[in-house]
């Protein structure tokens, strides 16, 4: 007599795998034939991430290219030893991981930040020179990316890392190699030196007059 | 003024409950500390706000077609050294089904004068010609032989009337023993069915007696100076039936 135990092996559907990028225990248990289609499904959605990250990093679109298809091609090799926790942060790690190990070396200029103290940061407010609601009301995308390529290397991948990818301190820490006292010194510079940035193309090409009665 | 590292990680999340209640009850006398986090959320505002998507369909497309380029390499290797193996057992099956389904169009069946006509040669088998015991070994195994029962003193392959077969000089706790294994069921003349059993027995033309029985496909001949009983319990040991 049959036992009427059976067991059925399939892939995991979009649903199975949660908004968070976290996968489902069908895919857990999946066959091996499915890898391809997990992966591919969880990195489309969280494909332009990478890239916008590989951009701003490289800042050259070629190297981007380069940088972020080779990032998906070592998360697809090392995807049996992904954790099933947070899928974007795991692959923006290796995406970091990459860029600071291969790329880093080809970009060209003095953009490394020297001396850190990680328990240290400057209030932006008190050398602002423009009030916010003047400087940002009239900033589009084009002009702040131009503004984030002159912050170094360093901040501006912190500050990528946790206002554009919404990353935790500890996943950047764990992404960037860095003890997360680092991280959050960064961010907060990262974040100062973005805003005198901002301010100083501003006034560099004209939007507001130095001085100007605000 | 609070600390602008605590202003950041308040506005980022990165603090616990009884911080941030401390972070909220200074900010509620401190103007330097308010606008400093309004300064704070207006950057992160317009990194979040204002920075658009970069376009990357074709660089995706790309992505795709190396994963799946990864994928046929990955399934090709598998298969090649998954089944492996099995091409190979293919290979060497239609060579011999091949060589035996040619022969079987000019034969039959086995006479026991050809038979007798083997006994004694297994005995004068030369060193040189002998198959290997590993060989041997496998030969038997595939006719699920009790090893551990039987010595095997030597063996080589023959060909009996057009039909290939394996030789076999062996040793069990009776004494000596000459076997063939044929790879396929072959019919003998002059052996016949005992009732009851799995076995055909006779004699060869030399009176030398003979069994015959079949496993898993392939036919062994058993030979000995002992009687057909003999020899058939002897069979029953060094080859139980498994059901």
């Amino acid at each position: 007599m049959a036992l009427g135990i059976s067991l059925s092996i399939k892939a995991p559907t979009r649903e199975e795998i949660d908004a968070k990028g976290r996968i489902g225990p069908a895919m857990l248990f999946g066959r091996r034939d499915y890898k391809k289609d997990s992966f591919e499904q969880q990195a489309e959605r969280v494909f332009s991430s990478v890239f916008g990250t590989a951009l701003r990093l490289t800042r050259s679109r070629e190297e981007a290219e380069d940088l972020a298809q080779e990032a998906i091609v070592r998360a697809y090799e090392a995807y049996d030893r992904f954790d099933g926790t947070n899928f974007k942060a795991w692959i923006l790690r290796i995406t970091t991981n990459l860029y600071i190990n291969k790329y880093r070396s080809r970009q060209r200029g003095p953009m490394m930040a020297s001396l850190e103290d990680e328990n240290v940061a400057e209030p932006m407010s008190t050398e602002a020179q423009i009030p916010d609601r003047q400087l940002f009301d009239g900033m589009v995308g084009a002009e702040v990316e131009k503004a984030l390529k002159s912050v170094p290397e360093e901040f501006r991948l912190a500050v990528i890392l946790s206002d554009v990818e919404e990353m935790s301190y500890q996943e950047i820490a764990d992404a960037t190699g860095v003890p997360i006292g680092t991280v959050r010194s960064r961010i907060a510079r990262g974040r100062a030196m973005l805003r005198r940035s901002l301010e100083s193309y501003a006034l560099k090409e004209g939007f507001i007059k130095e001085g100007e009665d605000l | 003024m609070i600390d602008p590292l605590n202003l950041h990680s308040y506005l980022d999340g990165e603090l616990s409950e009884s911080e941030r209640k401390q972070i909220e009850a200074k900010l509620e006398t401190c103007q330097a500390s308010r606008e400093e986090l309004a300064a704070i959320q207006s950057v992160k505002t317009v990194l979040k706000g204002r920075l658009e998507p970069q376009t990357c369909d074709a660089t995706w497309a790309a992505c795709q077609a190396r994963l799946k380029e990864i994928e046929r390499v990955e399934r090709s290797g598998n298969f090649v050294s998954k089944y492996s193996w099995a091409f190979a057992m293919g290979v060497a099956a239609v060579v011999i089904v091949g060589g035996t389904l040619s022969r079987h169009a000019q034969q039959s069946s086995i006479s026991t004068g050809a038979l007798a006509g083997f006994v004694g040669k297994t005995n004068r088998m030369t060193p040189e010609k002998a198959l290997s015991e590993a060989i041997s070994t496998d030969v038997l195994s595939r006719v699920d032989a009790n090893l551990s029962r039987l010595q095997i003193l030597n063996g080589r392959e023959v060909v009996l009337e057009g039909q290939l077969a394996t030789a076999l000089f062996v040793r069990d706790a009776n004494g000596p023993l000459q076997m063939l294994v044929f790879p396929t069921t072959a019919n003998f003349e002059n052996l016949t069915p005992v009732s009851g059993t799995r076995y055909s027995a006779g004699e060869t033309s030399s009176k030398q007696n003979a069994i015959s029985f079949e496993v898993n496909g392939q036919s062994v001949v058993m030979f000995g100076q002992r009687s057909g009983e003999d020899l058939m319990r002897s069979a029953d040991k060094n080859f139980p039936e498994t059901k």
